[in-house]
């Protein structure tokens, strides 16, 4: 494509149409990424905030700034905010719809419509769960994951946050469909299978289990409801019921679920490494098998959960077997990601920083998983903080840290301006510490015995609890100072170029920000995969095509 | 300039692989993905059931005397025919028969009717006897015959609602074929529409017998 | 849009309703011949099920004539439907 055609310069996509009306019923994947993102940041800042207050009525035994009801009530919506409001449809919802369609070579997804559903669906689940704060009494009590018996006797607002999370999964659930449908579909001509980005993987693996994995927790949510209404006894022992159930129900999803966390984040990894190396991703195919069999073994490991809750001990060392089965998979892709490292061209940029936090802190995260997963191990750990900071390395420290990474991978792209690379260092830097601090010592404190869920604890509890509290400050103000640089340089960074982190997948063929249609010109494909970085000169050779 | 044929008449590129073509198979894929979520929503049911089935077989077995076969045997029969008729709606479409098929979606819908109207009398019955959540007799009885009956209200209660849903969605097909939106050359709705029909048809496979069959 | 080389007839639909109510009569007479709740009888009846949505996926469906990768799908949630109700199972049948 060498000198030969001559490019329009197009509008961008934020310039095609300007109202509100042209953005919330808008059908450009870009559009509703990006409602998607504003949704999502603002339900993490409550949802953070929330917490921040929590390690502070933790800062001292007994109670300072709450009672214990209170107390309980925070950390379900916390948890429900942060796992169903955030987490889940982060880096699919934002990342997976901006740049999924760009990075395969077409102009959309293959359902428009039934992505801005997706999103209003989103919106009615997160206004169902947040109006459970303001009428009877209050939001729920029973903790994100709704046990039975007291998810049915509970007094406070469950069978609202329950339909809620109902309505958000269907959300979920649309959303893989869609880009399942969308892999299939609509891949760039000559782009096979293999020869797709590893983002597109980790979320064809992801839409998989969101499509299969969410209706089984819809359907359970609502015998909840309906039990909550007609008292049969489901998950009653005294009406002949196992509450054991609930819980098989409920994780058959939930463990899933963090896969659907998880995989996203692997597939952006995977996306900013080999540009921060400049060169090939070291075992392509690996990797993406890999995606797929964390995907399939997920399916078969909810047990771990419940270990200490009365399942017999056959399952319980069935279950034990195959977690650590899926383990192994995902250390394949940690080994080819330094390995891609190895030799490489390295450029530091935040992506990478980030990149490398995320290696560090879920390096921690499975490795304290693999302890949970071990019978005589978690008999001790269960219900500790232990648990809390193992899953807060995984789904923050891994899922987010990776959604602040990409944010800053796609950032130039997405807005067309550059962010303060010095303050966001800083940022990274005192977020990552501060995270390290507070998730630290709660693993120990946790090892030494204080249960989760407790709004109060035994003296000996009490330094490291101050000292987790303190780490959650530096923590908070690093996320702040971060959102702080990202949201000033959206309006008022310096003017991006094209390709800033010299990348060869598609996304950096278009521009920043991209139009409408994302591509003004057919996609430069190398028949040597999609992190081939021979094709680098020609990428960047695109902008002297356009007047 | 190269690629001209590439290019639209404002000289923008046009991408071959658009999101915005009709794509027939991608609504088929679709579709068929939503009903494997049916599927496993329904599969956590059919979880529960199975569970206790097994915790409660006599109990089971005791409190389905109350069942009738032969409505539960009309209403297999009725909803079979049913995907009979749509499906034979969509031949007759694709043999440019669209009066034809419209009748057919009409006979589907009546079968239908007529299976929410057996189901409203088989409830009837029942909650006249006593034997629904909250009733004395309900509370009277053994532990796990009350589960049975919950299973069943909340089985077919919610098979019910996909069969309402699914006749609507007839009802839209035949509309469209009416004012010609749905034609032998663009079936994709209707067939989308006769595959959730089928679904349908297949839980009320798996239910009868689980739920008739006892004795 | 043919996706299949035969041209569309009601008699395979015809064909195919028949066969669902032999099977049909039939789940209901082996209930009675393999009594009623027995394993076995469960087992038969669902068995027969399976056969009679296997006719539903294959013919009104048109499974038949589509592409692999639809069987490929439909085989994989079946084995994952499969894997729960065995995995809870294993839980169940030890406690």
């Amino acid at each position: 494509m060498s000198g030969t055609t001559v490019l329009l310069k197009e509008k961008n996509f934020y310039e095609e149409s300007s109202g509100l009306f042209s953005w919330i019923f808008t059908m450009d994947h870009k559009r509703i990424a990006l409602l998607y993102l504003y949704a999502i940041m603002t339900f993490f800042l409550v949802g953070m905030t929330l917490g921040f207050i929590m390690r502070l009525e933790l800062f001292a035994p007994g109670g300072q700034l709450m009672d214990p009801k209170t107390y309980n009530q925070m950390f379900t919506f916390h948890g429900v905010i942060m796992i169903f409001l955030v987490i889940i449809p982060s880096i699919p919802a934002v990342f997976g719809n901006f740049m999924l369609p760009i990075m395969l070579g077409t102009d959309d997804v293959a359902l428009p419509k039934l992505n801005l559903f997706s999103w209003w669906l989103y919106i009615i689940g997160a206004v169902m769960a947040l109006s459970t704060l303001f009428w009877g009494n209050g939001s729920a009590d029973t903790g994100w994951t709704f046990y039975a018996p007291y998810s049915v006797t509970s007094e406070t607002n469950v069978s609202m946050l329950l339909l809620a999370a109902f309505v958000l999964g269907f959300s979920s659930i649309l959303t893989g469909l869609n880009f399942i449908v969308t892999i299939h579909r609509l891949r760039a001509p000559g782009m096979t299978w293999f020869k797709m980005p590893l983002f597109a993987w980790g979320l064809y693996a992801t839409a998989w289990i969101q499509l299969l994995a969410t209706p089984i927790v819809g359907i359970t949510l609502l015998m909840v409801v309906v039990e909550r209404t007609f008292g049969i006894g489901l998950f009653d022992p005294s009406l002949g019921g196992d509450p054991v159930l609930y819980q098989h129900l409920f994780w058959i999803y939930s463990h899933p679920v963090v896969y659907v966390m998880i995989l996203p984040a692997m597939g952006i990894i995977s996306e900013i490494i080999p540009t921060a190396a400049q060169r090939v991703i070291f075992g392509y195919k690996a990797i993406a098998i890999s995606s797929m069999a964390i995907a399939f073994l997920g399916y078969f490991v909810w047990g771990h959960h419940m270990f200490t809750s009365g399942m017999s001990g056959e399952a319980r060392i069935v279950f034990s077997f195959v977690t650590f089965l899926v383990a192994i998979p995902t250390a394949i892709k940690v080994f080819n990601w330094i390995a891609t490292l190895y030799k490489g061209s390295i450029h530091i940029t935040p992506n990478l920083l980030w990149a490398s936090a995320f290696i560090f802190n879920f390096l921690i995260g499975g490795l304290t998983g693999l302890i949970n997963g071990a019978l005589a191990a978690d008999v001790h750990v269960h219900d500790t903080t232990y648990i809390v900071a193992h899953f807060h390395y995984t789904m923050f420290g891994g899922t987010i840290f990776v959604f602040f990474g990409g944010l800053h991978y796609w950032f130039p792209k997405i807005w067309g301006r550059m962010y303060n690379m010095k303050l966001a260092n800083v940022a990274l830097a005192l977020t990552f510490v501060g995270f390290n601090i507070t998730y630290g010592a709660m693993l120990t404190v946790g090892v030494h015995g204080m249960p989760r869920r407790y709004y109060d604890y035994l003296p000996e509890f009490e330094f490291l609890n101050k000292v987790s509290t303190i780490g959650s400050w530096v923590m908070v103000t690093g996320l702040l100072l971060m959102i702080y640089n990202l949201m000033r340089s959206a309006r008022k960074g310096e003017i991006a170029t094209r390709n800033p982190w010299n990348g060869v997948t598609l996304e950096w063929q278009v521009p920043s920000p991209p139009p409408l249609h994302n591509f003004d010109h057919k996609p430069i494909l190398s028949p040597n995969g999609p992190y081939d970085f021979g094709i680098l000169d020609q990428v960047n050779a695109l902008d002297e095509k356009r007047k | 300039m190269k690629n001209v044929s590439n290019l639209d008449n404002m000289g923008h590129y046009k991408i071959p692989n658009s999101g915005h073509n009709r794509d027939d198979e991608a609504k088929k894929l679709g579709m068929w993905l939503f009903l494997f979520t049916e599927i496993l929503l329904f599969g956590g049911l059919f979880f529960v059931y199975a569970i206790y089935r097994f915790k409660y077989f006599d109990e089971f077995k005791i409190i389905a005397e109350h069942m009738s076969i032969t409505l539960g045997a009309i209403n297999t029969v009725v909803l079979i025919a049913s995907s009979l008729t749509v499906a034979m709606s969509i031949t007759a479409m694709k043999k440019g028969k669209d009066n034809v098929a419209v009748l057919l979606i009409f006979i589907t819908i009546l079968f239908a009717m007529t299976f929410m109207v057996n189901k409203y009398f088989e409830w009837s019955d029942h909650i006249h006897h006593g034997l629904f959540m909250g009733a004395d007799a309900f509370n009277n009885l053994a532990k796990g015959e009350g589960m049975f009956l919950f299973l069943y209200y909340f089985m077919t209660g919610l098979h019910g609602l996909h069969i309402i849903v699914g006749a609507i969605l007839l009802g839209i097909v035949a509309y469209k074929i009416m004012n010609g939106s749905v034609n032998q050359d663009k079936l994709v709705f209707h067939e989308n529409a006769g595959l959730y029909w089928h679904l349908v048809d297949l839980i009320w496979i798996y239910l009868f017998p689980l739920f008739y069959l006892l004795h | 849009m043919s996706d299949h080389s035969h041209s569309p007839s009601y008699k395979s639909d015809l064909i195919t309703f028949g066969i669902l109510m032999v099977l049909t009569a039939l789940t209901i007479w082996a209930s009675y011949a393999t009594g009623g709740t027995t394993v076995l009888a469960v087992s038969v009846a669902m068995g027969i099920a399976s056969i009679k949505a296997t006719f539903v996926v294959r013919n009104f469906m048109h499974i038949k004539y589509d592409d692999v990768i639809y069987k490929i799908f439909i085989g994989l949630v079946i084995l994952l439907f499969a894997s729960f109700i065995v995995m809870l199972a294993v839980d169940y049948a030890y406690r």
